[in-house]
């Protein structure tokens, strides 16, 4: 069955040489090939097609860290990178066909971290599908932001199906965050923050609810439009004044320093 | 930058509506001394450090962090450097002087 599976693989994907050509001429040379494929579980076969990928990028890292030339090199960033979409489908290829065998959760989490936007989307769904109470599930929310791709739908979907607090809390707040980034959508991410940031559990996490109140603030009190909110404080003769002290003038604010 | 700043304060709105107020992460100490020797021509508050109050309420993440607030106390510009900078304060003082 397994062998099946990942020849099925590699029909599906004939376009990555690095991994294919290897199990083809492991094949076409050995004569229980077949054992052999049909030995490995789950958890090698993803490691193995993981570690591949490391050794190709790793040589190809070694090749690009001899050309000195930076225009060469950049070239060849572009032109020989070795591209990861193969070994990630390959990876959830293998994950789909028995997705709560050891090695699978660790494999789309590896995957999700260099995936496209579709390969994305299918491995949430897969995790959310196997694996929703997992509070590993964090690290989605953090690759869904760091993309330009709007990760509004992904997001939507970890807060309605993830099993664990900091999970949905984490995707709460990134959602509120980019809703607050856009005029269109400003008022309803505030309310959406304001909310997050009065739920019960929110306490159990700190560090998320100091991060929030900062966000709350400079969306309404430190915006374009608004009344900036006065700052008393001291010079450096200990003397005190005050920033509306300024009112009548145009002011220009500056936090600046040369450490 | 800063020989930029000085030239608003020192020249180009001399004797009109317009000031710098910093915000500064230097020691107290080094601000005297950036006092002392010219580097800063305006008031600063005592900022202390890089993750200080003032900062850390204002949500600056880099510096140096710029705002324009007009004569009404009203943010107007955030993050504007250089001829755009200039441009926007020549407009709002402009502005200021007409209210006055």
């Amino acid at each position: 069955m397994k062998h099946v599976t990942l020849l099925s693989a590699l029909i599906v994907l004939p376009c990555c040489p690095a991994w294919a050509q290897a199990p083809i001429s492991e094949v076409s040379a050995a004569t229980n090939a077949a054992a052999v494929v049909n030995s490995k579980s789950t958890k090698e076969q993803i490691e193995s097609a993981i570690k591949e990928y490391g050794q190709e990028y790793k040589a190809f890292r070694k090749k690009a860290s001899k050309e000195k030339n930076r225009k060469k090199r950049k070239k060849l960033y572009k032109n020989e990178k070795p591209n990861p979409a193969g070994t990630i489908d390959l990876v959830f290829e293998i994950a789909k066909k028995d997705p709560l065998a050891e090695g699978v959760k660790n494999g789309l989490l590896w995957g999700i971290q260099q995936a496209d936007k579709a390969q994305r989307t299918r491995i949430i769904d897969l995790l959310l599908t196997h694996y929703k109470d997992s509070p590993e599930l964090e690290a989605l929310v953090e690759n869904l932001v760091r993309h330009k791709d709007d990760p509004t739908v992904e997001l939507r979907k970890i807060i309605k199906l993830a099993g664990d607090e900091k999970v949905r809390q984490g995707a709460s707040y990134s959602l509120a965050k980019k809703m607050m980034s856009r005029p269109e959508t400003k008022a309803e991410g505030i309310a959406m923050m304001k909310q997050l940031g009065a739920s019960p559990g929110i306490n159990t996490n700190p560090n998320l609810l100091a991060q929030l109140k900062r966000d709350l603030v400079i969306a309404e009190q430190l915006s374009i439009g608004c009344v900036a909110p006065d700052i008393v404080g001291t010079d450096q003769n200990d003397k005190e004044f005050k920033l509306s002290d300024y009112r009548g003038q145009v002011v220009l604010l500056d936090f600046w320093g040369i450490w | 930058m800063l020989p930029h700043e000085r030239s608003l304060v020192s020249e180009t709105f001399k004797g009109r509506p317009f000031s710098i107020v910093g915000v500064n992460s230097d020691s107290k100490e080094k601000l005297k001394q950036l006092v002392a020797d010219g580097t800063t021509l305006w008031r600063n508050f005592t900022n202390e450090q890089s993750y200080g109050k003032i900062s850390t309420e204002w949500g600056v993440r880099g510096w140096p962090t710029l705002y324009l607030i007009d004569h009404n106390g009203v943010i107007k510009h955030k993050g504007l450097r250089g001829e755009a900078m200039e441009k926007a304060i020549a407009e709002m003082v402009a502005v200021a002087e007409k209210s006055q």
